[in-house]
């Protein structure tokens, strides 16, 4: 029963690396309708950007515990204020000359500048995965029988945390509710008088900024940053996005959660080797049945 | 013809003639208005078939190129008729879902000779057979581009609505388009694989689809032979751009998404892929009646 219970906890901290990736994911996906190919490589570039703000900090030992999270606040901060600017310049050149076109070709251009941010990557920091530092430290909680460490529970928050924050973004701020009219009906919402610019500019910024928040936690997590971890977790939170559907990032969140519990289920009682066709079986049978996904609805 | 030009350009064109080949595959499956990006998949699936049928069962190559390219159109079919209904982002999505689903499935099983992939595929591709089967292949898509398969094709892209008002049988059309498609890749990807002489699951997943919708849209998919002369000049470019070995991907994919943002329709300016973009109404009102009426005579 612990070791079934161990398992289900493991699926909910994969689950919710998928969850913090797909959110940005998600939130360009239901406002613009732009599948952003280049988000897994906002969450990896987000990754370095902590391993750059940090490493002049790995030397200094024996800091006090409040310093060390005040380095990891400004870590975080560098990197969504970084990606931020990203999301800003994304937007400019790609997706805003594009708007209006069908799906594949955003999509597409969106896809070349994920291929070229991923070698530029490459080019930079080379090919091999690198040592993100921890400045908090990683020590193993035990709790009747499981065990969880510093770094996965930080994951677990910073999902929560940032779902807060969109959802209190997108329900009670003034831009939030030209986001939510903007999503709805674009030309309605412009002809009342929201900026839809200004509206994309933000969410994607916003996204990228999650994206890169993303990149911080699991690489975080994780100890290492590679030019190539967006592939895996990048197409796994795509897919929860499209299984969800367009409609509600919590449903979307709630989906990263029970992909990475069914992986890790898959994983520990089945065969390891299949637990990466799970994400895709579980799409091609929601699809099937529900083809907007299933909080999702793509008329218009 | 080989011992006109250096091996390199051999090797170039090779693999520039078998991405044509896969990528025309792309051309006939998406006329209909699918986005696909399980070519990859579809192509290794006929490698697969074709390598087992020569070297394990002692075929010759043509029978092994055939069942391959069966094979494909029966699964490439299948795809097609699931996700004829679908909105076209989440059937594109589903053919990714397919893709990957087949990778695992080959990584896994032994009779595919699992991570290792299948080694000791007899060598029987050579330069002016790859070109044959590409003419052969563009002459099929020409063919079909005026054909009434093709006619209705087009007109479900346009508007799938008013290709089914029309009486036009979508979900036929669709999967039947689909399978060709299907087909063609599978028989590229045959030639691939007796050409590398081994066959792995490595370059079937997404991103390997990607690359031929990359072809696809780069060229113009809106002519019969632009996504050929796309796979053409977007698999000779990074070879050209090899002054700069680790900096040609970043160009690669800084020069996809300039023309892609400057040009939506691709390369090749002949109909716009969207119906805000390019060529004046009067225009593509003409097309839309001419495609929708032709189909609709059947």
């Amino acid at each position: 029963m612990t070791g079934f219970l161990q398992q289900l906890l493991n699926g909910l901290i994969i689950g919710s690396s998928y969850a913090v990736i797909g959110l940005g994911f998600g939130l360009v996906f239901g406002v613009m309708r732009v599948c952003n190919v280049a988000h897994a490589q906002f969450f990896v570039l987000g990754g370095y950007v902590g391993f750059l703000v940090g490493l002049p900090f790995v030397t200094l030992g024996g800091l006090p515990i409040a310093a060390r999270v005040g380095m990891f606040v400004a870590v975080i901060l560098a990197a969504v204020l970084f990606m931020g600017l990203v999301g800003l310049i994304v937007e400019r050149i790609i997706v805003r000359p594009l708007r209006g076109t069908p799906v594949m070709i955003p999509f597409i251009a969106t896809a070349g500048a994920a291929t070229a941010l991923q070698y530029s990557c490459q080019l930079i920091f080379g090919a091999d995965p690198v040592l993100v530092p921890r400045f908090i430290p990683s020590t193993t909680f035990y709790f009747a029988g499981l065990s969880v460490t510093t770094a996965q529970l930080m994951t677990l928050i910073g999902m929560v945390a940032m779902l807060a924050g969109v959802q209190y973004y997108v329900l009670y701020t003034r831009w939030g509710q030209a986001t939510r009219a903007v999503a709805e009906w674009p030309y309605v919402a412009a002809a009342c008088g929201v900026n839809i610019n200004r509206v994309f500019q933000i969410t994607l910024s916003i996204s990228a900024a999650a994206g890169a928040l993303g990149g911080v936690l699991v690489s975080n997590m994780y100890a290492s940053a590679s030019p190539f971890m967006g592939d895996l977790f990048g197409t796994k939170a795509f897919i929860c996005v499209l299984v969800a559907g367009n409609r509600k990032i919590e449903g979307m969140m709630l989906v990263g959660l029970l992909v990475g519990i069914a992986e890790a289920l898959v994983a520990g009682y089945v065969s390891s080797s299949y637990r990466d066709a799970v994400a895709y079986l579980i799409l091609l049978a929601i699809l099937a049945f529900r083809p907007s996904g299933l909080f999702g609805s793509y008329e218009d | 013809m080989s011992q006109f030009i250096s091996g390199f350009w051999v090797v170039t064109l090779i693999s520039a003639g078998l991405n044509a080949i896969i990528t025309t595959g792309v051309y006939f499956s998406s006329s209909a208005g699918a986005f696909t990006v399980a070519h990859a998949a579809l192509a290794g699936m006929g490698g697969y078939a074709s390598a087992l049928i020569t070297s394990n069962l002692g075929f010759p190559v043509w029978v092994g190129i055939l069942v391959g390219a069966a094979l494909a159109f029966v699964t490439g079919s299948l795809l097609g008729w699931v996700s004829a209904q679908m909105h076209p982002l989440v059937a594109g999505l589903a053919t990714m879902a397919f893709a990957e689903i087949t990778v695992v499935v080959a990584f896994n099983t032994e009779q595919l000779g699992g991570a290792t992939g299948l080694t000791g595929i007899p060598l029987r591709t050579n330069l002016g057979l790859v070109y044959l089967v590409l003419a052969l292949a563009l002459f099929a898509a020409w063919r079909f581009h005026h054909s009434r398969l093709g006619y209705a094709a087009h007109a479900i892209r346009d508007s799938m609505r008013a290709a089914s008002v029309m009486g036009v049988n979508v979900v036929r059309v669709k999967a039947l388009v689909f399978g060709i498609g299907s087909a063609v890749a599978a028989v590229g990807g045959a030639l691939h694989a007796h050409y590398i002489m081994v066959q792995t699951a490595g370059d079937m997943g997404f991103w390997g689809g990607m690359n031929y919708a990359f072809f696809w849209i780069f060229g113009g998919s809106y002519t019969f032979w632009g996504p050929a002369l796309g796979a053409m000049v977007l698999t000779i470019l990074p070879e050209a751009l090899r002054f700069s070995m680790s900096g040609r991907y970043i160009l690669y994919g800084l020069l996809l998404m300039i023309v892609v943002v400057v040009r939506p329709q691709g390369l090749i300016p002949v109909m716009p892929m969207g119906s805000r973009i390019g060529l004046p109404s009067w225009l593509r009102g003409r097309r839309l009646v001419t495609g929708t009426s032709r189909a609709g005579r059947r």
